[in-house]
């Protein structure tokens, strides 16, 4: 518990990189939000809205499913503890989305949800409890990877619940970075206490997986890009190279490798 | 939230009714309601004990978050999945809360102890738990029902305990383990309505003989967790064995609508 890692995650190196990344390569997407949130209101909009959070949920649970399956891959109390509560967490926003959608909608996206999961476990194969290393590539994707376009999301979408809004901001954000700060100092304690040549092949490994996961989710990544804009008029437009720069500083962090050579999602 | 109970919904008030029904039959002399607060444990022994009796409990906790990651993507009913997150969450956070308490009165972290304590329910239990739905509800049954009888003579017998755990005990544990029952009761419910009426009595055949099965092979843990317990926290236990197998057959008559006398004999704990 006491360990003392040479670099620890933590939100300040998050918001730091990224709001230099968005400087960088979208100045049009504000460091805060500028505006407030209108609710579904037509057909369409709300037939979107249903979409989007049904979709949303199904992500959450696909982690819950993979990170249950995972957990006993690593033979780690600590691990266990983590993981518990990520699987807590991820369940109880999948619950959260499926009541905004059915307060919103007036229908119960429970069916759409697993489908979704289940999508996911398509896409992915066996990645996620190919091996332990398998499954933190998938945290990493999950978690880490993904998080330039969920803080876009946040700041930009036009059409949205104030509920989930509120939400997102108090608690499914929180829960979120606390999972991103467990996992990557979980993953440091291992691998600060590697021998050099054991890092060296962690890090081969990691890598390859980190590259077979995002050829994995190429596809699926730029759709949802496309039904954020369309549902919730989020700015993800031009999102692409942040994506990449911020997975490299990920895993640089990740690896201690400097500039590691990583496919786009392009 | 199936409306089709006959019976009273299954609520901590109605546990604290048939338990003090119970406490009549079995134990008169007991008092219905705790009599002086417990203190905390004074001499190096009584810390000794009591560390090891709040590390068996994490294990208990760290166990279950093992055994439901294990079956969440086995059974395909998503409100099964999204209740047994919820119980790897609260039991997670449960195991962690003891290990930093543990670790705050002994000095040292009590994790790889825990995780030696987690391996002997896997030992005792094999594959059961995992096994298919009956093994799964029956351990379910084990870890979060029947084990209530202890639980409940505890809380009001014990003579030891950590203020700082009794507080996190009653604000979060307690809440969290009442919500727990709730969800295993539900999810045989909704199993059970719907099957048909040939198919119901065979669910509550595979049903009992699971939980009988278990409780065989969970007796000599559940005796020495006892031992255990009286040692570290001076709760009453002369009187638990007959309490337990009547609490455990008031929970098995609810939950397969079998009035008691018609229920089968069942295993004690003492065989």
């Amino acid at each position: 518990m006491t360990t003392t890692l040479t670099r620890s995650w933590n939100t300040e190196f998050e918001q730091q990189t990224l709001n230099k990344l968005f400087a960088q390569y979208t100045p049009h997407i504000p460091p805060i939000r500028e505006y407030d949130v209108t609710p579904p209101n037509t057909k369409e909009e709300k037939s979107n809205f249903y979409n989007y959070w049904a979709v949303t949920a199904g992500h959450y649970l696909f982690i819950v499913q993979a990170a249950s399956k995972a957990i006993l891959l690593i033979r780690d109390p600590d691990l266990y503890l983590l993981l518990s509560r990520q699987i807590g967490d991820d369940g109880t926003h999948t619950l959260a989305f499926r009541e905004r959608v059915i307060a919103v909608t007036g229908r119960d996206p429970i069916d759409d949800v697993c489908k979704e999961a289940e999508y996911h476990w398509e896409f992915m194969g066996d990645v996620p409890d190919r091996n332990w290393l398998g499954f933190i590539a998938v945290e990493l994707h999950y978690k880490h990877h993904i998080l330039p376009t969920v803080v876009v999301n946040s700041r930009t979408s036009k059409i949205n619940d104030d509920e989930l809004v509120e939400k997102s901001a108090s608690v499914f954000q929180p829960d979120e970075a606390r999972h991103r700060q467990a996992i990557a100092n979980w993953w440091r304690k291992q691998y600060e206490k590697a021998s050099p040549d054991e890092k060296a092949e962690l890090a081969a490994q990691l890598l390859e997986l980190d590259e077979e996961v995002q050829q994995r989710r190429n596809h699926y990544i730029k759709k949802r890009w496309l039904d954020a804009r369309r549902a919730t008029g989020a700015k993800t437009l031009g999102i692409e190279p942040v994506y990449d720069a911020w997975r490299q500083e990920v895993i640089s962090y990740f690896l201690d490798i400097p500039n590691p050579k990583l496919s786009s999602v392009s | 939230m199936t409306a089709t109970l006959t019976r009273p919904a299954w609520t901590t008030d109605l546990e604290v009714e048939i338990f003090d029904k119970l406490i009549d039959k079995h134990a008169p002399h007991l008092p219905k309601t705790r009599l002086s607060d417990p203190r905390p444990p004074a001499t190096e022994e009584e810390l000794e004990n009591f560390c090891r009796f709040r590390i068996a409990g994490a294990a208990h906790d760290l166990f279950i978050v093992q055994v439901c990651a294990k079956v969440i993507d086995q059974i395909p009913d998503l409100e099964l999945q999204l209740f047994l997150s919820r119980q790897i969450g609260d039991d997670g956070a449960h195991a962690q809360n003891t290990r930093q308490r543990v670790e705050a009165l002994s000095g040292h972290d009590p994790i790889k102890d825990i995780q030696k304590q987690v391996q002997k329910h896997w030992d005792y239990i094999g594959d059961l738990p995992i096994r298919n739905w009956q093994g799964f509800l029956a351990f379910e049954l084990h870890y979060e029902l029947h084990i209530v009888a202890l639980l409940l003579l505890n809380n009001r017998t014990s003579k030891i305990n950590d203020p700082e755990s009794g507080k996190f005990a009653k604000e979060r544990i307690l809440p969290d383990e009442a919500f727990h029952r709730l969800g295993v009761v539900d999810w045989w419910q909704r199993k059970y309505d719907q099957a048909s009426p040939a198919e119901k009595a065979e669910l509550v055949a595979q049903a009992l003989e699971a939980d009988e099965e278990l409780q065989r092979l969970r007796n000599p843990y559940l005796k020495e967790h006892w031992e255990l317990t009286h040692r570290a926290i001076g709760a009453e236990i002369v009187v638990l064995p007959g309490i337990y197998d009547a609490w455990r057959q008031e929970v098995l008559s609810y939950f397969l609508d079998i009035p008691i006398s018609k229920l089968p004999k069942l295993v004690s704990v003492n065989d």
